[in-house]
């Protein structure tokens, strides 16, 4: 076993394909508006004229990647690099705000590996056991399991119960726009075709989280430097370690659940890992004020799932996201077909992919710490010249998820709303939540009331779908008794 | 007139007018038992009670929540509109004067902006900071960014 | 550094000229965009992709696949309509084209292009789980018939859903029919029993029929599947049902005579290609080449039976 694994490390170029994947998929990931799935797909004709081994691994790689990648503008200026990077915004921009930047990155790093290795050992050792996982998932199940991901808006929504309930509806509301995913009817589209196929979330990220803290910078000109701090990634000390192992487990096994589900995908791991860490952790209070365990968990979570994603991929040939869609044409356009089968007359793919993704997870750090020093002296330079690039750069890459000025426009538009949001003290999280979850949740509710002939028990009959359900009213039960409890200390 | 009071208000007419969009959305044979219209309309609903009650909220509690930040002055205000007028000039000139000049306008415009300067060395590194970012999409990742007139004068 | 990249550029270009002249020398332009509105690795994108080296060689031009993601194909479709009609550039159809342009109103519709040739056609199946209680179409039939039936398709308003839909209707049974964000989510509910049988293309469920995952109820065309001769179309099994996916190629409006003879000329022999032969048999599809006159009728036959579908069934007015 060993000594193939060996074999294949020395004699396929496997290693610089991961390394080259893996420093692609950090830059596609680190550039707000271009997803891991946009950086694997400009990447994927490059890879049609090599071998079918490097250039999977290459695909794979780029994935891990980019869901690193996201941190890096999530910490440094507040803009997530990718939709699974919304978690990392609070706590990781907060850390940044008190000069803790390096710390902040090489914690994201540093879980991003954890959670990039405990995937990838799931997938070697149980994916054929976690497929059948992804089997039993049927709508009614995926519809609990976005009721799931909404109920903790509830939590999320520290100052006023109400205001975050309000942000998660007009969540909801925005995910409505576009194509009806029953009947094919066009929704609140205004007969635009830009907005055929809905409003992505990353947009409403940008928008609210970047475009809204230039807005809310500008009102203070000047050109004094942004406080400079330390320009080095700093790893965390074992102290630290200690600290972080209980999110990264978090995180971990979140990814790896949400990863073998279709449809699931990183960004619900992030915030799901992201709302347990701090319900699991000794320092609560720390949590949206900078706590290193809030950047630790979602990253954990959502390097993991680019791991665990492939397991439906590669064992049933259904892609669980719009990334291992794109890796699944790179393996058809080398003749190989993902599914049963594939472990069997194709082991030597198979293992090399493993051997590749392990590469590229120590790849990750070795290229994400040597763009560590560049990236923080960027965010280093004086304030004007900061903003300035900031908005070019977001300009530059909301554009390309259609190559459309349309969506500058509505990134903008919802600057302004994130602007005016914080004016009424409404939090972003909740509307961010909805924004991805609600199309899951509408589109299984309805699909599964089909399947039910209208009737509603089958929520409950439905074993999975029960018990996620339940979870959810725990955990709401759970935050509005916590809720309730803070008014009244408020008072007293 | 408090603030909580006016964002209830505010949402309030949302709520509204987005379940007035609702209804428009057409019938359709293909339609399940809860209709495209079905999920809209208690979203509508639900907003338009959570309205209600954070406006009787307003209404009883002592709210202490008056302005603490200093972005929120009218004159912060305006500065907010002029930082939103320089990325919708962006919009409109990008596809009329190609993505490098627009950029580095943008770049120039807010620099100036933000800081009240402009020299040669703005000027630099605008210039300089369009064309990076041209060959970082563009040439490196291959995207299409708007190319203005240029292309036909060739 | 650019200084000396320009003219290696243009030596470039000029082999490639060089090349592409002494090759045939009839095609009128050397580069020839394929637009898809399928991102990489989608199913057009993978289809164009295997078929552009043997096209290529065949014609002598260069062919460029460009994806045009966005609008289900409007953006593509406006980019296309708007090129000079010099056949220079293409537009790959699939039916997709035709219901994004009634379903929403794009700029450049399938009647603001012209059909060139029709390719492939890629055959839609009737299929369920292999370890399913039903055994034949009868069987899903008779349960549906007593107001019981499960079935998927792929996509909302889609080609899969028109024919679930009119399967219904002409077999006289009640099923409920659900629709998905793809073959690949529908995939999975038809495996865990949830759907008594889903519609799909061979392509996308190759992988479980190969494992024997799944098994093959019908095929919804003219005539049986050369690889799977044992199962019978949905016609024979006394249901007046048959529809063809097409696969093939538009090109802005007003393209030339000569133009369109070159592609008429180069398909036949691409589909004959024996090393393209074997690719395109393993992947599921059809040849199914139909000469420019008869495409254009094609198309709009197959638009105005759409549009009716569509407006029967009140999606659109």
């Amino acid at each position: 076993m060993f000594s193939t694994l060996f074999e294949l490390l020395f004699t396929t170029p496997i290693v610089p394909a991961a390394f080259g994947g893996v420093a692609w998929g950090i830059l596609g990931g680190a550039l707000p508006g271009i997803s891991p799935s946009i950086t694997m797909a400009l990447l994927l004709p490059f890879t049609y004229g090599m071998d079918p081994t490097p250039a999977l691994v290459m695909l794979a790689s780029t994935y891990v990647g980019a869901e690193y990648g996201g941190s890096i503008p999530a910490i440094l200026i507040r803009t997530p690099g990718t939709n699974a990077a919304a978690a990392t915004v609070v706590d990781g921009y907060a850390m940044k705000l008190q000069g803790k930047a390096g710390e902040a990155l090489g914690i994201s790093l540093y879980s991003g590996f954890i959670g990039g290795l405990f995937g990838l050992i799931v997938l070697v050792l149980l994916t054929e056991r976690l497929s059948s996982v992804a089997l039993a998932f049927t709508p009614a199940a995926y519809a609990a399991l976005g009721v799931l991901g909404l109920s903790i808006i509830a939590s999320l929504s520290r100052e006023s119960l109400v205001k975050g309930l309000m942000a998660g509806v007009l969540g909801l509301m925005i995910s409505t726009i576009g194509t009806d995913p029953v009947t094919g009817l066009n929704r609140f589209t205004f007969d635009s075709p830009e907005l055929l196929s809905g409003i992505p979330p990353i947009l409403v990220m940008v928008g609210l989280y970047a475009i809204s803290e230039l807005f809310v910078q500008s009102g203070e000109p000047g050109w004094e430097h942004v406080p400079r701090e330390k320009a080095r990634i700093k790893f965390p000390n074992p102290a630290m370690w200690k600290r972080l192992a209980i999110p990264q487990l978090i995180g971990s096994v979140i990814g790896t659940i949400e990863g073998v589900m279709p449809g699931g995908g990183g960004t619900v791991s992030s915030f799901l890992a992201y709302n347990e860490a701090r319900r699991w952790s000794k320092h609560k209070e720390e949590f949206g004020h900078g706590s290193p365990e809030g950047v630790a968990a979602p990253e954990a979570a959502n390097n993991t799932v680019a791991c665990t994603a492939l397991i439906p991929m590669l064992s049933l040939g259904i892609p669980s996201s719009n990334s291992s869609a794109v890796l699944l044409g790179g393996f058809l356009i080398h003749g190989l077909v993902p599914g049963p089968l594939l472990f069997v007359q194709h082991s030597e793919v198979i293992n090399g992919l493993y051997t590749g993704l392990f590469t590229a997870n120590v790849a990750m750090v070795i290229v994400g710490y040597l763009m560590m020093t560049p990236c923080l002296w960027l965010v280093s330079r004086p304030k004007p010249f900061l903003m300035a690039f900031i908005y070019a750069l977001v300009a530059s890459g909301v554009y390309a998820i259609e190559n459309s000025l349309f969506h500058v426009g509505v990134a903008l538009g919802f600057g302004v709303l994130g602007y005016a949001m914080r004016y009424f003290k409404m939090p972003f999280l909740p509307m961010v939540l909805g924004v991805v979850l609600g199309f899951m949740v509408e589109s299984n509710y309805r699909r599964a009331l089909v399947l039910s002939g209208g009737d509603r028990m089958t929520f409950l009959q439905d074993r999975i779908s029960a018990g996620l359900l339940i979870v959810a009213v725990i955990f709401l039960t759970g935050s509005l008794v916590r809720h309730a409890m803070d008014h009244r200390h408020a008072r007293s | 007139m408090n603030r909580d009071f006016a964002l209830g208000s505010l949402m309030l007419m949302v709520a509204g007018s987005y379940y007035a969009a609702a209804t428009l959305i057409p019938e359709s044979q293909l339609a399940d038992a809860v209709g495209p219209q079905g999920l809209p309309r208690s979203y509508a609903v639900v907003l338009a009670l959570l309205s209600l009650v954070l406006i009787g909220q307003s209404r009883w509690r002592v709210h202490k929540d008056e302005d603490t930040e200093s972005s929120h002055s009218s004159r912060a205000l305006w500065r907010v509109g002029g930082m939103l007028l320089i990325g919708v000039l962006y919009i409109v000139a990008a596809p009329w004067i190609g993505y490098i000049p627009a950029l580095a306008a943008l770049i120039m415009v807010t620099t100036y902006y933000q800081g009240g300067l402009i020299n040669r060395r703005v000027a630099l590194v605008s210039v300089s900071g369009a064309v990076f970012f041209w060959l970082l999409f563009v040439v490196l990742l291959g995207i299409p960014q708007p190319a203005g007139f240029w292309p036909s004068l060739f | 550094m650019s200084r000396l990249r320009i003219p290696l550029l243009a030596l470039g270009l000029c082999v490639a000229l060089a090349a592409a002249s002494s090759a045939q020398g009839k095609y009128p332009k050397n580069v020839v965009m394929l637009v898809t509105h399928s991102s990489p690795g989608g199913g057009s994108d993978v289809f164009l992709r295997e078929l552009s080296p043997y096209l290529a060689r065949l014609m002598g031009v260069n062919l460029v696949i460009d994806n045009m993601q966005g609008g289900s194909g409007a953006r593509a479709m406006a980019a296309v309509a708007k090129a000079k009609p010099d056949g220079g550039s293409f537009y790959a159809t699939t039916p997709t084209f035709i219901y994004t342009s009634l379903l929403s109103r794009p700029a450049a519709s399938y009647k603001d292009l012209e059909p060139l040739v029709n390719m492939f056609f890629d055959p839609e199946v009737l299929y369920t789980a292999a370890d399913s209680r039903f055994k034949t179409l009868k069987d899903v039939l008779d349960a549906a018939r007593q107001g019981k039936g499960k079935w998927g398709a792929a996509n909302p308003a889609s080609l899969e859903r028109q024919v679930m839909e009119r399967l219904k209707q002409k077999a006289g049974v009640t099923p409920v029919i659900a629709t998905f964000e793809g073959g690949g989510d529908m995939l999975i509910n038809v495996l865990n029993h949830t759907l008594d049988m889903g519609v799909g293309e061979l392509q996308e469920i190759s992988a479980q029929l190969d494992a024997r995952k799944l098994r093959l109820l019908g095929v919804v065309g003219e005539a049986r599947l050369p690889q799977f001769p044992d199962v019978r179309t949905v016609k024979e099994q006394g249901i007046d049902l048959s529809v063809r996916k097409f696969r093939g190629l538009a090109g802005p409006k007003g393209t030339s005579r000569e133009v369109i003879a070159a592609w008429e000329a180069a398909v036949p022999k691409l589909l004959a290609d024996p090393k393209y032969k074997a690719l395109y048999t393993k992947n599921g599809l059809q040849p199914g080449f139909i000469p420019h006159a008869e495409y254009v009728k094609f198309m709009s036959e197959f638009g105005s039976q759409t549009e009716a579908f569509l407006k029967e069934s009140g999606v659109i007015r």
